[in-house]
């Protein structure tokens, strides 16, 4: 059975475009899961909300609910940090052992906090690994990377090129 | 830990504070009335997706199903005074003390509030009470005879959390709540005119240097429903009209302009906050008019004033209103930045206690980013 990995909003507004959550379900080899909490009262306006919709509907994304008194407890606890959408995301994967995807640097400190740097991803690491394995081009990485600032409240990287250097300090980055 | 059994209560106690049946409620969440009934026995467990649908239904916040709300913060709800209709709107203030308060814990570890707390002098009326009080806690802030110009903000540095709503349709006029997890907090309705608002400030504002440690909350309601009023209410009015419109300020501009018209008591109004009746009512006190000119006053008021100003009320209160942008006060909001700023709260987070879009946030948070913040911490 495929590990599951929990996007939160942020995530599922970095990737809506064409064919990548797809690419996300491959270069993490994990099911793609949210919470329906996220779906319901977050995602439900313009492109972002019709892209997962289609992932919802092709079996790309799962919906789940947080139904059990450990997961409501952590959703309580951590919205007092989080919004109410990352904070269940958080929650369905800290009290169910999953990893966790986010593009939000404070929701990203904070599930590290929680469930510890393996299980935590961020949609910028996994945007340099997508352009290393050549799922994307350089131009298609470069467009999205400078989509991504203006949707991010805290972005600590100043262009792609500084990413691919902190990930991958020893190798150029390609194009 | 949240408890199936807990949550149930909660959604028992919000149902019936609201007035609604099992079945009204199952009805507006889509979900048939037995299972409604389960989760309020806590036999059945119940979703996050659920308990959003219960939220918006019964107007309370997610936490207040799953946090440790104290259950004093109902006793508000059941005051004689509160109307069902008013239900949703002072649990959603009790809701956003409840934030407030959340976003104090994370910067400072505990719920900080610096007010004096004044005894009043036994055997004095209650009117005249009210009119001391005042005098010394305008000597204590350091405000002269001088007009309030920002009464908000004057409260919330001491510590008062205000939340703003309108609700055009309640005869609630304004409501204070203290408690050790909370502090004081005060509801103001909006849907009065601005100068009014300002008086209902002030009022309750009273409550807390007076009659904190006797009333944990009080929904004080138009004077028409209520009938005689209580002696804790009369030194409340007492004490807003002295606090906004102080004795000696207001001499001063009679001396120097006297009150022959409306237009004269509209410039009083404007200069000093408050609303044009309250102008009246401290001018007839001071004998400074009669009571048949305040009648007189008052029957001209409405065509002067339109012809004026064009509006209902001539006190332009925008200042005021903006400090109070989305109901919340202004360190509400500085206090959600500082924790933005010093990584307590995430952005979403930020969005979501300023009711804002992530649009909205971003851009609200690149102007602020740009200012010094100054939050008092008591």
């Amino acid at each position: 059975m495929k590990q599951l990995l929990v996007l939160d909003t942020t995530a599922l507004i970095n990737f809506r475009g064409d064919g990548l959550f797809a690419m996300v379900g491959s270069l993490t080899g994990c099911q793609l899961v949210t919470t329906e909490y996220i779906v319901e009262q977050e995602v439900i306006h313009g492109d972002t909300m019709r892209s997962v919709q289609r992932a919802i509907a092709g079996d790309r994304i799962t919906v789940v609910d947080l139904k059990s008194e450990e997961e409501l407890t952590q959703w309580e606890m951590l919205s007092a940090r989080l919004a109410r959408g990352e904070a269940s995301a958080l929650a369905y994967a800290a009290c169910g052992g999953h990893a966790f995807l986010t593009d939000d640097q404070d929701c990203w400190a904070i599930a590290i906090e929680l469930i510890g740097r393996p299980r935590c991803l961020r949609s910028c690491r996994l945007l340099v690994d997508a352009l290393d394995r050549a799922l994307l081009t350089p131009g298609a990485a470069r467009t999205l990377f400078e989509q991504w600032p203006s949707e991010e409240f805290r972005m600590p990287w100043p262009s792609l090129g500084a990413l691919w250097q902190e990930v991958f300090p020893d190798r150029d980055m390609p194009g | 830990m949240v408890t199936m059994a807990a949550v149930g209560n909660k959604v028992r106690e919000a149902r019936q504070a609201a007035a609604l049946s099992q079945a009204e409620v199952a009805d507006r969440m889509g979900i048939d009335r037995t299972s409604l009934s389960r989760i309020e026995s806590g036999e059945r467990s119940i979703s996050a997706t659920e308990i959003a649908g219960l939220s918006q239904v019964l107007g309370r916040s997610i936490s207040f199903f799953l946090g440790d709300a104290e259950p004093s913060r109902d006793m508000l709800l059941r005051a004689e005074n509160v109307r069902p209709v008013d239900h949703a709107t002072l649990g959603a203030f009790l809701d956003h003390c409840a934030d407030y308060a959340s976003l104090e814990q994370l910067l400072y570890g505990e719920v900080t509030f610096g007010l004096p707390s004044y005894i009043t002098r036994p055997g004095r009326r209650a009117i005249d009470q009210g009119e001391e009080l005042a005098r010394e806690e305008r000597r204590r802030l350091g405000l002269g005879d001088a007009p309030v110009h920002d009464i908000y903000g004057v409260i919330e540095e001491q510590g008062v959390k205000i939340y703003a709503s309108p609700a055009p349709d309640s005869e609630l006029m304004g409501a204070f709540y203290v408690s050790p997890d909370l502090g004081p907090c005060i509801y103001i309705n909006l849907g009065v005119a601005g100068g009014r608002a300002n008086f209902t400030a002030a009022h309750e504002y009273c409550h807390f240097l007076v009659d904190r440690e006797l009333i944990g909350g009080y929904a004080c309601v138009l004077p028409d429903r209520s009938g005689s009023k209580p002696p804790h209410e009369i030194r409340a009015n007492s004490f807003a009209a002295s606090f906004l419109m102080p004795r000696e300020g207001v001499q001063l501009l009679i001396e120097r302009y006297g009150v022959d018209g409306p237009e004269d008591v509209v410039y009083l109004q404007r200069h000093f906050g408050a609303s044009y009746e309250a102008v009246l009512w401290r001018l007839l006190d001071l004998r400074l008019i009669s009571e048949v000119k305040r009648q007189h006053l008052l029957t001209t008021k409405r065509a002067v004033i339109s012809r004026a100003f064009g509006e209902a009320d001539g006190v332009d209160c925008s200042e005021e209103r903006d400090a109070l942008a989305g109901g919340q006060g202004r360190r509400f909001r500085q206090l959600a930045m500082e924790a933005f700023r010093k990584g307590k709260i995430s952005g979403g987070k930020f969005a979501e206690l300023l009711q804002l879009s992530r649009d909205e946030a971003r851009q609200l948070i690149a102007e602020l980013t740009e200012q010094p913040i100054v939050v008092s911490r008591h």
